[in-house]
């Protein structure tokens, strides 16, 4: 995984992440639209199998986007982390 | 987040996951077919092919025939120390000589490594005549199933809401819909019409169009889901699911690291 910023404001990011799919995206975007500080999360992946992803996101006042992408992804990690106890638990019941 | 597990045998499991975004039960269901890696028969050196099938035609069905994996043991070739050369780390050979008449099986692939080998022992390669005879070394490697479906551990993954069936006061017993329904979810019992297994509805709505009184509304619950997956038999399901979330985890990691860096 490599992230190139293509644009930056105060309250706005874009960002190119190479390598990455729908499956890292999706889970993503969704994390991000929990967050009640950030106003708009998407991402486009211009043509199926050519293109990277770009993700964008606008925040509310006073919020860096880098740090709603950083509390995302890890949110989303601890998602996935709550996961993998629950089915290790569940399935040796 | 809620996991129900309804079965989990080596080569299927059904379980209900709840109480999580409809992007996070598609992000498993993607890293089951295309993030967990697989071994499969990738490079295939012919010495001899007399038999009907042309050689593209027989290393497609060779690379096609599921092998059981242990990704602990292999490193893809990109990341391995020889560079993609090939080494013991990061391949596996299987030999597979025979002379017709016989039908030519998947067991007849002879593997270097007693752990890497296929999976089913019945399945037909080619049918040789007497005379006929192939010989060659097949190369397996690692891959993902977003290079070649023949790396996808699952053959069926997937998964479908959890159904909301609900029976009103204007139901008049008239039994209309427990015939309706292919798969038997409704039962009329002590005089009324009740959901035997909510589970296997698969959404089709001849019970709602049976009803005369329109009493049953059928709706679905968009943070539960119903997953199924069927493997191919190159792990156990129970490995697929764990590794595929280990590797949507492992990217989140990966992007939480990057952007503290900035």
């Amino acid at each position: 995984m490599e992230v190139k910023i293509i644009r930056k404001t105060d309250d706005e990011i874009e960002m190119e992440i190479r390598g990455e799919t729908h499956t890292l995206m999706n889970a993503l975007k969704a994390a991000l639209l929990e967050d009640r500080s950030v106003e708009t999360a998407t991402y486009t992946i211009e043509f199926p199998g050519v293109s990277e992803p770009v993700l964008y996101v606008k925040t509310k006042k006073n919020y860096d986007p880098i740090e709603a992408i950083k509390k995302a992804s890890s949110r989303l990690s601890e998602q996935c982390e709550d996961f993998l106890k629950l089915f290790s638990k569940k399935a040796k019941a | 987040m809620k996991l129900e597990i309804l079965e989990l045998k080596d080569r299927k499991a059904k379980f209900v996951l709840s109480e999580v975004t409809p992007a996070f039960a598609n992000s498993l269901r993607r890293a089951m077919i295309s993030d967990v890696p697989k071994m499969a028969i990738d490079y295939v050196d012919i010495y001899d092919n007399t038999s009907v099938l042309f050689d593209e035609m027989l290393s497609l069905r060779l690379g096609l025939i599921p092998l059981k994996t242990n990704a602990d043991m292999y490193r893809f070739p990109a990341e391995c120390e020889c560079k993609g050369a090939g080494c013991a780390l990061c391949q596996v050979s299987l030999t597979l000589s025979a002379e017709g008449p016989c039908v030519v099986h998947s067991r007849d692939l002879k593997s270097s490594d007693p752990e890497t080998v296929p999976v089913d022992q019945n399945i037909p390669i080619v049918e040789l005549k007497t005379g006929q005879k192939v010989v060659l070394t097949a190369v397996a490697r690692l891959g993902n199933g977003k290079e070649h479906a023949k790396f996808q551990p699952v053959c069926a993954s997937g998964y479908k809401n959890v159904p909301v069936i609900s029976i009103g006061e204007k139901c008049d017993m008239c039994k209309m819909c427990i015939d309706a329904c292919p798969r038997g979810v409704f039962k009329a019992d002590k005089g009324k019409l009740v959901v035997t297994d909510l589970y296997k509805c698969s959404l089709c709505k001849h019970c709602i169009e049976a009803c005369d009184t329109g009493a049953i509304t059928l709706d679905t619950d968009n943070e539960a889901f119903i997953f199924t997956v069927e493997t191919d038999g190159s792990y156990t399901a129970h490995d697929i699911i764990d590794s595929a979330m280990k590797s949507l985890k492992g990217r989140a990691d990966q992007l939480s690291e990057i952007m503290s860096a900035f």
